[in-house]
């Protein structure tokens, strides 16, 4: 039996992983505030997949619900062979005695979904008495955590949010549904979507960001029914959702592939909702107008460093990582700085159906910059492609994971870690995109860039 | 192919009981293909004089059997389901090839599941 390769030459196992499983979207949960996941599940998953995206990953530790707090009912041979439902039943009463949370949300994973555990049947049975509890079916092998992600958001608003909210008819002008970053995979998700949410109501907007310190958490998951339309700033995460709210509760939804980093994105991603949401734009204007002047007051100030060619500064990239910041680095770096896209690898396996449209995002950077993306996500032939990239006689800048390490030292590039895993990294709020991010991120390249030689 | 299951129960019907308190057990004997069982005995795990307590580590004093014995006593059975079971037990059982089980289901469809595992995990050339 021969085993199937793509164009690429990456079979259906990786090296160097990119992401967790389904069931690492638990952290999803996390991220909300007052929200408590319990894992349905082997006695390592949860541990695996906290070590990898909580940990090795910006040190962004668990919080309250994450990490060694969450539930889970460590499934062994027991109940492997006699069904792990008494076990999940004596779980959830023993975590309704002791835990304290505003929604529990059961994640099945791989042993409960390949015995044929009835998750929905326990849950149900808790549902009958009014607790605030709902079960998402996440078992590992159904995807990535990008995929569990949209699993348990649709479980959350199908018998959470759907069962408990009122007045779901009334739609609230200016009030939107914001689904961006996916929590804790996105390294800087807590600091970016702080920063989102104030570009958008500097913009004019009421916004429910849903994940992070800048959500009402649970209550405002309650009020999902009520926006006037849903924003999806991603190339395709989000998209699932955006598409079930738009059947479910009638709502609209705008699309932007590109989460803006800089000036020019973040005044073109604001006139682009503010149109769409057909809200007066005077606000947005003048938060456009104000931010604007801090943001080049302080980039004045930089260019007596940028404008001196003593550092050889890099002028060819690469970006390797998730969909979204790749897409939102190469418009800043390119269009902001002006550096030469060299190659570009998508490592969070996109659905095919999505492909193609990111594909020709990268057509068009700017009115003269075209450049082409990869989807892969093996580390060896992510390695292998890079040596192989023509970046010039200056030394690349490597936009990727603690995986690229090695390589940018082999081509005596600078490597800025931007995406799961970014172990070198302790991320505690900063953000890289928006206004304020986008001058963090060229605090953190060109410190890079400097201290090479150090 | 037949083996056999001790089980622990009040009465004959759920598999209640702390392993290390059961008086007796009841022996189960299944034939794999057929998908059949039956109860061939019950055995009475009163082997010393005193009162019946199996602790796998020495416990101050009062007479028991120790889980050599009870091994000795359950030698020709290939699992054990019973209400609950303690660690060292647990071990001690593994080591002499006796699987133990905690089955929170009764005597009829925990034998059921049992043998569906069972003929899984014994196929040829596994």
């Amino acid at each position: 039996m021969s085993i199937q390769k793509d164009c690429n030459g990456q079979t259906n196992s990786i090296n160097q992983v990119r992401y967790g499983c389904a069931l690492g979207a638990l952290h999803s949960v996390v991220a909300i505030p007052g929200a408590m996941p319990i894992a349905h599940c082997g006695p390592g998953c949860v541990d695996k997949q906290y070590t990898s995206l909580a940990f090795y990953n910006g040190f962004q530790g668990g919080g309250y619900s994450g990490g060694a707090v969450t539930p889970s009912s460590n499934l062994g041979e027991n109940e492997v062979i006699f069904g792990g439902e008494k076990k999940l039943t004596d779980l959830i009463k023993a975590t309704l005695k002791i835990m304290e949370a505003d929604l529990f949300v059961v994640l099945n994973g791989c042993i409960g979904e390949i015995v044929g555990d009835d998750v929905s049947e326990v849950i149900t049975q808790f549902q009958k008495e009014d607790v605030p509890i709902v079960y998402a079916e996440t078992g590992g092998f159904k995807g990535n955590n990008f995929i569990g992600h949209e699993i348990i958001t649709e479980a959350i608003i199908e018998q959470y949010v759907d069962k408990y909210a009122i007045h779901k008819e009334k739609k609230e002008k200016g009030l939107i549904n914001v689904w961006s970053e996916l929590p804790f995979q996105n390294t800087f998700w807590r600091g970016d979507l702080i920063e989102l949410k104030r570009i958008l109501e500097g913009a004019g907007f009421k916004v429910n960001i849903l994940f992070g310190n800048g959500s009402k958490g649970v209550e405002e998951w309650l009020t999902i029914p009520n926006a006037q339309f849903n924003l999806v700033v991603s190339p395709w995460l989000g998209l699932k959702t955006a598409k079930y709210l738009e059947e479910k509760y009638n709502q609209p939804y705008l699309h932007i592939p590109v989460l803006p980093i800089g000036a020019k994105q973040t005044a073109e991603f604001i006139r682009e909702v503010v149109k769409f949401g057909e809200i007066n734009d005077s606000r947005a204007n003048e938060f456009i107008r104000q931010e604007e002047e801090e943001y080049y007051y302080f980039l004045e100030h930089f260019t007596d460093f940028y404008a001196e060619y003593w550092w050889g500064l890099p002028a060819t990239y690469a970006v390797v990582g998730d969909s979204t910041y790749n897409l939102a680095l190469n418009k800043f770096l390119v269009n902001q700085l002006g550096l030469i896209p060299a190659k570009q690898i998508i490592t969070d396996n996109v659905p095919k159906k999505y492909r193609e449209a990111i594909a020709k995002e990268y057509e068009s950077i700017a009115n003269d910059v075209s450049t082409t993306v990869e989807f892969i996500e093996d580390g060896y032939i992510v390695g292998k492609i890079l040596h192989e990239t023509d970046f010039g006689h200056k030394p690349p800048i490597i936009f990727g994971t603690t995986w690229e390490r090695d390589t940018a030292k082999e081509l005596k590039g600078h490597i800025v870690e931007v995406g799961f895993p970014a172990s070198y990294e302790i991320v505690i709020n900063k953000s890289y995109i928006g206004y304020r991010g986008a001058l963090t991120l060229l605090e953190k390249i060109f410190t890079t860039a400097i201290s090479k030689s150090a | 192919m037949t083996y056999r299951i001790a089980v622990t129960s009040s009465d004959g019907e759920q598999i209640d009981q702390h392993f290390g308190q059961a008086n007796q057990f009841d022996i189960i004997e299944v034939d794999e293909q057929k998908n059949a069982w039956e109860k061939i005995e019950t055995r009475s795990s009163v082997i010393g004089k005193d009162v019946v307590v199996v602790c796998g580590a020495s416990c101050n004093g009062h007479k028991h059997n120790s889980i050599e014995e009870i091994i000795n006593l359950l030698a020709d059975c290939k699992y054990i389901l019973t209400g609950k079971i303690g660690k060292h037990s647990y071990s001690a059982l593994e080591r002499a090839g006796i699987t133990a089980l905690e089955s929170p289901v009764p005597i009829h469809l925990a034998v059921e599941k049992l043998n569906q595992y069972h003929k899984k995990i014994t196929r040829k050339g596994r």
